[in-house]
């Protein structure tokens, strides 16, 4: 089988223009290079399905030829023009929809959610709670408190319900904190003034 | 082969068959949901059936094949010319496992709708179009030509398009634009792949084509290997061809993200192991494919550390898991395959669940992100039905998760070479950190109380069923969402048993893939199955 180097290079060609149009962001760039790269990949189907000028139908035979045209190679292109074709009609809807929803670009944004993860800092870990350190993500010691609404407590107020509860004698035995996990539905985690599991 | 009953093939087309057939008549009937629901869930269930009866007849019987139009039954010198559609053991597992979960997350979809949605939801575009999804997915796994296998993946991916942007609002628009664009150029490669397999061996019938390229120079067999397997890599979502599927899975409605996450990337997985197997045997490439195996299960675990929105966080797990089952085929053992099939369709079914429960606890909660959640322990079925998903992904005994984990690291030892040993290092320790990253989404969304989260205070204002139409609202001033509804809870229950049914089974099941990789390791038999036995 003899290959035609004339189309080797268009096909080359083709992929080159197309993967090229394929980094950029603008959506409507890229559908161009993605119909780029599929006519050269069919274009190389149609090379690789044997030479040209075969007659197409069976028991026919054109002068010095031999063999029939290959079906197969022309039902493949012809699948695959009709796949690119539907997703191009696909692609073209995301782009009236982009351009409905920002009005002047077409560009394919970031995830949002990267950006966040690329800028993080520290505060914005996903293991942070709201009472831990800002600096050093560490538990402080006002982090595990709550009161019964599971609100947290500032430094202030858990020092004065300490003295409260340690005055009352009525510093609660961690079993005791588990009895008191109760009805009263979802804040039921956060048991009262100790660290009592609430981490 | 034993001479085949004259049922077998009609059996053989319905998976495929049905689902495509229900999606016209739910086309039609798009005005009265009322009618679309039945027929969807009806169909689903015929696949469901169909492929557990496919399942007991390979396991009695061994492969079939059929001819679709009887074209090619006899002697054509380039094979079959018609589609030749193929079900051994790990077709069959495949398709039984994959109907499970296509037939709970539509259930779930359709629970969420007519709870959350508006009169008409699932909007009437959802269901024909999931059941194109099932169609593509079944017919991948029954696929015995490379071009045909090509023309399912570009069914399930053309239904995955739509299914993704639904709603169509900014940020979906966004994900799918470089989810198609992605996709595509994938779906490119995989076409000059097949062009090149056609150049080479110059016919397209995986039976035909595996025998023919046992006289094909290595260089030139290593080269298709090499194109086929960066297209089936994308899909796969394998290490360097992997940062798409983090970014577009987790913006699509619960349970579409359920299935993709399931269903989409193990379609992939499946043809690299039918390619490996079948193909290219000899495992040319195999040094690769562990470092790939190796890279995926690090970096995607890494990349899930960072992540605060659970759905990210899970996406990411899934890339990372992938690896294992690339572990799995790369080792080109029969332990190593059998191993990777029961990874398969543990995780297929494990990953499901958790987005699922996801969905759950978006709609409870009013949010996926731990830097809100908190206080989900408030309802012990939401808890636990997170908990035990959450524990067999990361591989505590006795759950599937350990079981598959065992297996391959047992298969990895006994391989033995350096490389198999630092995969089987690298397996404990991503092991680790997914148990790392799932205990810190209990810790947080869990136990943590809510208002101790940093952005705690906000939330969704409704439940979102299909559409994303949700605002932000301080969440005292949230609507009352009322209980779990049980068409949402019952198909997430039932993944989570089925889970445990692996876990439970796990003797007989391994027995089963065991048998699947001895028959898939020995191409005669797959051969002979489309082929006769005459050549």
């Amino acid at each position: 089988m003899s290959i035609n180097l004339g189309f080797l290079i268009v096909i080359g060609i083709l992929a080159a223009s197309g993967a090229y149009l394929l980094m950029e962001r603008s959506l409507i760039r890229m559908l161009l290079g993605l119909l780029l790269c599929s006519n050269a990949v069919n274009l190389l189907i149609l090379v690789v399905s044997g030479g040209m000028g075969n007659p197409p139908i069976m028991g026919r035979a054109s002068e010095n030829r031999v063999a029939d045209a290959d079906p197969l190679a022309q039902a493949m292109i012809l699948t695959a023009i009709v796949i690119t074709m539907g997703i191009a009609a696909f692609v073209l809807s995301l782009v009236y929809r982009l351009f409905v929803i920002n009005r002047d670009d077409v560009d394919v944004d970031d995830d949002p959610e990267d950006r966040k993860v690329a800028t993080g800092s520290l505060r914005s870990a996903p293991d942070r709670d709201r009472s831990d350190d800002p600096e050093t993500l560490a538990d402080t010691s006002a982090g595990d408190l709550f009161d019964d609404e599971g609100n947290p407590l500032t430094a202030e107020e858990f020092a004065k319900r300490h003295r409260e509860v340690i005055e009352t004698d009525l510093m609660p035995e961690d079993a005791d904190v588990i009895d008191e996990v109760g009805p009263d539905g979802r804040d039921s985690s956060s048991p009262g003034p100790t660290d009592g599991g609430s981490r | 082969m034993t001479p085949q009953p004259s049922w077998v093939p009609v059996l053989i087309v319905l998976p495929t068959l049905v689902p495509i057939v229900a999606a016209a008549l739910t086309l039609l009937l798009g005005r009265s949901p009322r009618i679309q629901r039945p027929v969807t869930v009806g169909a689903i269930l015929t696949a469901f059936i169909a492929s557990c009866v496919l399942l007991w007849l390979t396991n009695e019987y061994g492969t079939f094949a059929v001819n679709i139009g009887g074209w090619g039954d006899r002697g054509f010198p380039n094979g079959p010319l018609g589609i030749t559609l193929v079900v051994d053991q790990l077709a069959a597992l495949m398709l039984v496992v994959s109907t499970i979960v296509l037939l709970c997350v539509v259930v779930y979809a359709i629970g969420q709708g007519i709870r959350d949605g508006t009169t008409h939801q699932p909007v009437s575009i959802f269901l024909p179009t999931y059941l194109i999804l099932t169609a593509g997915v079944c017919n991948a796994f029954l696929a015995g030509d490379l071009f045909n296998l090509f023309v399912s993946f570009e069914v399930l991916l053309a239904s995955s398009f739509v299914l993704l942007t639904l709603g169509a609002s900014a940020e979906r628009v966004r994900a799918g634009a470089s989810y198609v664009m992605v996709s595509m150029v994938s779906s490119l490669i995989f076409l000059s792949g097949i062009a090149f397999a056609y150049a080479t061996t110059g016919t397209l019938n995986l039976a035909e084509m595996a025998a023919r390229l046992d006289d094909v120079p290595d260089g030139t067999r290593n080269a298709l290997y090499a194109v086929l397997l960066v297209a089936f890599g994308i899909k796969a979502a394998v290490f360097p061809l992997s940062s798409w599927l983090p970014d577009s899975y987790p913006t699509a409605p619960a349970p579409v993200t359920a299935v993709f996450a399931g269903l989409l990337t193990k379609v992939g997985v499946y043809a690299i192991v039918r390619a490996h197997t079948l193909l290219f045997p000899g495992g040319s490439l195999d040094t690769m494919l562990l470092i790939a195996g190796l890279a995926t299960m690090l970096i995607g675990i890494f990349g899930a550390i960072a992540q605060s929105d659970i759905k990210r966080l899970l996406s990411f797990t899934l890339v990372s898991h992938i690896g294992y089952m690339v572990f799995g085929i790369a080792l080109s053992s029969r332990f190593g395959l059998s191993a990777a099939i029961y990874y398969v369709a543990h995780h297929i079914l494990v990953q499901t669940t958790l987005f699922l429960v996801v969905g759950l606890i978006e709609r409870q909660a009013g949010s996926s992100s731990l830097r809100r959640l908190g206080g989900l322990m408030a309802s012990p079925v939401l808890a636990a039905l997170f908990l035990i998903p959450a524990l067999n992904l990361g591989g505590i005994p006795p759950f599937s998760g350990f079981v598959g984990k065992v297996a391959l690291l047992e298969a990895g030892v006994q391989d033995g070479s350096v490389l198999a040993w630092i995969l089987v290092a690298g397996s404990v320790v991503t092991s680790l950190l997914t148990l790392y990253v799932v205990a810190r989404v209990w810790t947080k969304g869990f136990w943590r109380p809510r208002a101790d989260a940093p952005e705690g205070d906000l939330s969704d204002k409704a439940p979102s069923a299909l559409l994303d139409e949700s605002t932000d609202v301080a969440f005292d001033d949230r609507d009352d969402v009322g209980r779990m509804p049980a068409g949402m809870v019952a198909p997430t229950v039932v993944m989570v048993v089925a889970g445990l049914v692996l876990t439970l089974f796990a003797g007989p099941i391994f027995g089963f893939t065991d048998r699947a990789a001895t028959d898939i390791t020995d191409r005669g038999i797959y051969i002979e199955a489309v082929l006769g036995s005459d050549r």
